[in-house]
């Protein structure tokens, strides 16, 4: 009798490589696989191995409808099948499955003419988080108002956790938004335009928008705790950024939510 | 795991014993808006594992007009792996928020080596397994503390040898854990007709008092293999399989189950009215006999 880690062990290998891992198995394990009843066997396997491979890639393909909207559902679903059998989920909870299928579709011939379906896929996944990150706390910029400007260089501050900042070679937030549903606007997408984008969740929606690759620079650096003086030097490759103008829209916006 | 632990088995008291509905995406935006005279809620836990943002903001609301069960589809209770320490924690943090009138899980496992199927896979009934089991089934509910109840799963695969039936290892987990029992009266009559036992035998050997909520769906016909989709009706037979266990559990909390092709709400309802005509007549039974 083999253990129950070799037993289910030998049933994954069964369900994810098949051939022979999937006849050892039968014959090692289950009750008829190698007797009279191996038919009704296989059958049963077979039922486990659609199974588990059609909810993996199912949880891909729901994750990712804007792709879906680029290349077809048809084309998603096998993608995903792909991906289903090459990349380990690594959870209980399929929502946590799919994170690097951006990865995944750079290295997946049949993508290789859409060379901007990867980011697409990672600002998918990266909306996807923003929608369930933490709430976030009351806004609280007492100190910035008690601080003398002169002095706001040290200052850092705490972002709204339900943001994220995304930076491509390719136009994904137009790319994102054109292919949103119910999108009535046109249709035109400039391929040559490199994208910096944050998603923010807002109470009237998670918003994906380019930004200023300045703004980028800034609130990178500030979410990783950096002082306003060292995000601000880090935002000066950007000849048209205007800090004012970028501290008044986040914090407008609620983005920047504590100063300290 | 000692035999006394049994006494503690108070878990689902406060879910009402009436029809409820599993709780979908796609209807949960309409029963927030129309407030449907439903009994009661079930969700997937894992589904409420976010940190913050709207579908959890939606539960919270859906928990203030409604109880609320919480149904975890990840845990691997038979897993030979240890289990997941960020998973047990998130469905805790979860637990605390909501407060649900009863949590389930299955036993089956689903990941072994790191790596997850995220299926609801068989168990060989064998004393290890058995060992394994109620070794995770007591973690999960000394981190919760509270009782969880278990769920018998469909299966499509035996395997040899085997130490002990099905439900002698069901009545096993909860005799040593004081854990209630999620009785799933599709998934014993899949599993009855794939494997070829009598329904009757795994009714017969449930301790009564642990049954503490009922499952209904339905099931596909796959080359000749019962497989348990949820994404059809109730069929007649599992009805009936249904009467029985009420007649020998009394009126159980019971819950409609459908996951793929989800129909409209309306068609949900319906399923539920049915089975609140049988617990209304089991309902009488026991009053009069009482």
């Amino acid at each position: 009798m083999p253990s129950l880690r070799e037993l289910q062990t030998g049933f994954s290998a069964a369900v994810f490589t098949g051939g022979e891992a999937a006849a050892a198995f039968l014959a090692d394990c289950v009750a008829g696989g190698s007797g009279v009843d191996a038919a009704r066997a296989e059958r049963g396997l077979a039922a486990y191995r659609s199974s588990v491979l059609a909810n993996l890639a199912v949880a891909v393909e729901a994750t990712y409808p804007v792709v879906a909207a680029i290349v077809g559902q048809e084309f998603l679903a096998a993608a995903a099948r792909r991906y289903a059998r090459e990349r380990p989920s690594g959870s209980g909870d399929l929502n946590a499955y799919g994170h690097d299928f951006g990865d995944f579709l750079a290295t997946y011939e049949a993508a290789a003419e859409l060379p901007y379906l990867p980011d697409v896929a990672r600002l998918e996944w990266l909306v996807q988080q923003v929608y369930g990150a933490a709430d976030a706390s009351a806004q609280d910029l007492v100190l910035l108002a008690s601080t003398a400007p002169e002095r706001w260089g040290e200052l850092r501050f705490r972002l709204d956790p339900a943001h994220g900042l995304f930076a491509s070679s390719w136009p994904v937030a137009r790319i994102w938004t054109v292919n949103q549903p119910g999108y009535a606007g046109d249709f035109l997408v400039d391929f040559d335009q490199a994208e910096t984008v944050l998603v923010h969740r807002r109470a009237a929606g998670t918003a994906v928008e380019a930004v200023a690759p300045g703004d980028h620079a800034l609130l990178w650096a500030l979410a990783a705790g950096e002082s306003l003086e060292r995000a601000v030097e880090a935002a000066a490759g950007d000849p048209a950024f205007d800090l004012p103008a970028a501290l008044q829209r986040y914090v407008a916006a609620g983005l920047l939510l504590q100063a300290y | 795991m000692n035999e006394g632990m049994s006494a503690s088995r108070s878990t689902a008291a406060s879910l009402p014993r009436r029809a409820g509905l599993g709780l979908r995406t796609p209807h949960l935006q309409q029963v927030l808006r129309e407030g449907p005279d439903t009994a009661w809620f079930e969700v997937h836990s894992e589904n409420y594992f976010a940190d913050g943002g709207p579908t959890l903001a939606a539960l919270d609301a859906v928990r203030q007009s409604y109880p609320l069960s919480l149904h975890g589809v990840g845990m691997s209770l038979g897993g030979a792996d240890d289990l997941d320490g960020n998973h047990l924690r998130r469905l805790k943090n979860l637990v605390r928020r909501i407060e649900p009138a009863a949590v389930s899980e299955h036993l089956c496992w689903s990941a072994i080596g790191g790596r997850w199927l995220n299926d609801l896979l068989p168990l060989p009934y064998t004393g290890e397994a058995l060992d394994r089991v109620c070794a995770h089934v007591q973690q999960v509910q000394d981190t919760l503390g509270r009782t969880i109840l278990v769920e018998n799963v469909s299966s499509y695969l035996r395997f040899l040898p085997e130490d002990m039936t099905e439900w002698d290892f069901v009545a096993a987990v909860v005799r040593r854990t004081g854990c209630g029992i999620l009785l799933d009266v599709n998934n014993i009559h899949v599993s009855a007709c794939n494997h070829g036992f009598d329904p009757a035998d795994f009714l017969a050997a449930m301790p009564a008092d642990a049954v503490a909520e009922i499952h209904l769906a339905g099931y596909e016909e796959v080359d000749g293999l019962l497989v348990d989709t949820h994404s059809r009706p109730v069929y007649p037979a599992v009805w009936a399989l249904y009467r029985d266990a009420l007649t020998r559990f009394g009126p159980v909390p019971t819950l409609i189950e459908w996951d793929q092709d989800i129909p409209a709400f309306e068609v949900l309802t319906a399923e539920a009215a049915r089975a609140q005509t049988y617990l209304d007549a089991v309902s009488r039974d026991h009053a009069l006999a009482a």
